[in-house]
């Protein structure tokens, strides 16, 4: 049986120790040499021991194991009370052309306001159609309301919802999973708008495009934040639909998007408005709604880091019935309309963002009262049919709804243009269907 | 400052700011002095007052010179003591006879309207607009109402004073409550 103590080294070393140690008692040496054996070998068993500690350390920088302690502490950021909330705590990562997307054509509008029952959905789908009328390329609209009020105005008469255990456009739209070509290429996701005339024939809008929502959005929704807050999606899904949409594909394909948010900050909204250049907050003229245009205005406020070329567009009043009260006479409406405005406006003073962009143009954040859209009942109860705009046949109340929209969107159109990068050269259509040329709104050539 | 307001032997500076509202002073070019440069030191004369607990008229007081100074930033120091002397001087005379130039009721509707919606907001500021207005007597129901319904909402003429300054005062309160309510939402989003 032999071990190291016989190799040759050992012996070399063992024998020169006999030679450098003093004396003659062989014994003694031995003692001595043992020991000494022994610290070196302690002491080459502690360096051994260090070295794989510093080399395993080294290796969990290098090459992290999956900890998932971090990713706890990610979501519980996220709910922390008095915290920033969900949307500020993890910090955002725009993409990096975020500017340069940003500035160029078509403008996205996204109609919003934390209150429910507004009209968001009727400005949308209706403004939608009188651009479509007024612009070369075709409008897009994207339903983000898990109700699907929009999708069923702007495919009426045909089957728009989706099939049980599939995803509707829309749902696919946030989901971050599609590419460009899914939007802008041939076969598209995007679907013509429909809508049923009297005889209960169901007609295509020419140059209307829409993306469905229905019920099982929420669930995307729900599915895209956990993961992400867990930290499963490598990009941040806050700026997945701008990815989609502020894409140069899609970007040649349409003259202008239209979103139709849901009344609430959910992830839906929060793309809505990260991939947005303007913002439209309607609102009802009355005590009870005024006031939440404010809130709305600090969210968006608080929020801007995420959308810092966001621009509001204006506030728009709904359901107003004194329209065609004479000059001098008591309208509480319009200090309705006042009151928005100065809640609004409080609450976006002193912005370093592009929110108050109407200010340095000297343009007051409400839309005129005049423009304001009537609380005509013929325009919310044509939804089985379509979209009044479309539906509502060649009659008076026709032509006075689209008139409204008509007006609408020519104000909406100057107040863009006022803002260089996005609206210097609107593709617009040279004679407009349903507008007389005025002065103030003479559409610019495409 | 305080010079034209001594020599001009006016009693509050509301009423000397009243008498040097309309003084007719021309924009500097150049690098004189101007009143604009007083702005930053009374401001933070203002912030150091209210920190320290200052009377609430004192402060009204200061508000209403900040808006001054505001108004007539870019007016040299020199120019606008000899004009505004002038100004609160002839404020000061007795009330002419009847007969007397009747008061440029348009502009003076002008006037107001302008420091309303400069003071909407601040409370201190637009109280004190609003108690120079509901005083002033060249104000009658038809210039309350105009200021009304251009300033808030449009009322109907057989409205009254009182209806109507309420009216003015009700949009400064609607902003105040919804400043209140937003703080209370703090960081929650709906």
């Amino acid at each position: 049986m032999s071990g190291w103590w016989d190799s040759a080294w050992y012996r070399a070393i063992w024998s020169t120790l006999s030679d450098v140690l003093p004396g003659n008692g062989e014994l003694t040496k031995d003692i001595i040499k043992t020991l000494l054996v022994a610290i070196a070998v302690a002491i080459l068993t502690w360096l051994a021991n260090r070295t794989y500690r510093l080399l395993k350390l080294l290796k969990e920088r290098i090459f992290p194991a999956d900890d998932y302690r971090w990713r706890v502490e990610r979501v519980r950021s996220t709910v922390r009370p008095n915290g920033p909330g969900l949307w500020l705590a993890i910090k955002q990562e725009r993409p990096p052309q975020y500017d340069d997307w940003m500035q160029a054509l078509p403008f996205i509008m996204t109609v919003a306001n934390d209150k429910g029952g507004v009209g968001k959905t009727t400005t949308t789908v209706n403004l939608a159609a009188a651009f479509a009328a007024r612009l070369t390329k075709p409008v897009l609209v994207i339903d983000l309301d898990p109700q699907g009020s929009a999708s069923a105005q702007m495919f009426a008469g045909s089957d728009w919802r989706p099939k049980p255990g599939h995803q509707s456009p829309a749902s696919l739209a946030i989901d971050g999973s599609q590419l460009p070509r899914w939007l802008a290429g041939e076969a598209s996701a995007a679907r013509q708008f429909t809508w049923k005339d009297s005889k209960g024939t169901t007609r295509q809008t020419p140059n209307a495009l829409g993306l469905a929502a229905f019920y099982e959005l929420t669930e995307t929704e729900d599915r895209a934040v956990a993961e992400w807050l867990i930290g499963d999606r490598a990009r941040d899904i806050r700026y997945d639909l701008f990815r989609l949409l502020r894409d140069p594909e899609v970007r040649n394909r349409f003259g202008a998007v239209l979103i139709d948010a849901p009344p609430r900050f959910s992830i839906s909204s929060i793309q809505a408005l990260c991939s947005s250049t303007h913002v439209l907050v309607p609102t009802i003229l009355d005590n009870t709604s005024s006031p939440a245009v404010g809130y709305f205005a600090k969210q968006l406020r608080r929020h801007e880091a995420l959308w810092p070329r966001l621009r509001v567009v204006g506030i728009l009043g709904m359901m107003a019935q004194n329209l065609s009260l004479p000059e001098g006479t008591q309208n509480y409406e319009r200090g309705a309309l006042t009151s928005a405005k100065d809640a609004l406006a409080d609450n976006l003073r002193a912005t370093k963002t592009e929110l108050t962009y109407l200010d340095r143009l000297e343009v007051p954040f409400e839309i005129p009262y005049e423009l304001s859209i009537p609380d005509r009942s013929i325009i919310g109860k044509t939804g089985g049919n379509g979209i009044a705009y479309n539906c509502l046949g060649n009659n008076e109340d026709g032509r006075k709804v689209r008139q409204v929209f008509d007006d609408l969107a020519a104000e909406l159109e100057r107040r863009i243009r006022g803002c260089k990068p996005v609206s210097s050269k609107l593709w617009l259509r040279p004679t407009a269907r349903h507008l007389q040329p005025r002065a103030a709104t003479t559409p610019l050539s495409g | 400052m305080a010079n034209a307001i001594g020599k001009g032997g006016s009693q509050t500076v509301a009423k000397f700011l009243g008498a040097v509202e309309n003084a007719n002073v021309e924009p500097i070019s150049g690098s004189v002095p101007s009143l604009g440069e007083l702005v930053p030191p009374v401001e933070k004369l203002m912030a150091l007052l209210m920190e320290a607990g200052a009377k609430k008229l004192v402060l009204t007081d200061l508000g209403l010179l900040l808006d001054l100074l505001r108004r007539f930033s870019e007016v040299s120091l020199a120019e606008f003591e000899s004009r505004a002397l002038r100004s609160v001087a002839s404020a000061s005379r007795p009330r002419a006879a009847p007969g007397a130039p009747p008061v440029d009721k348009r502009q003076l509707v002008e006037t107001y309207l302008r420091r309303l919606e400069a003071a909407l907001g601040n409370d201190g500021l637009f109280r004190a607009v609003y108690r120079e207005l509901s005083a002033d007597k060249n104000i009658t129901k038809i210039e309350a109402i105009e200021i009304a319904s251009r300033f808030f909402e449009p009322m109907a003429q057989s409205a009254t004073r009182p209806k109507a300054l309420k009216k003015i005062l009700s949009r400064h309160e609607k902003l105040l409550d919804s400043r209140d309510a937003s703080k209370s939402i703090g960081g929650q989003a709906a």
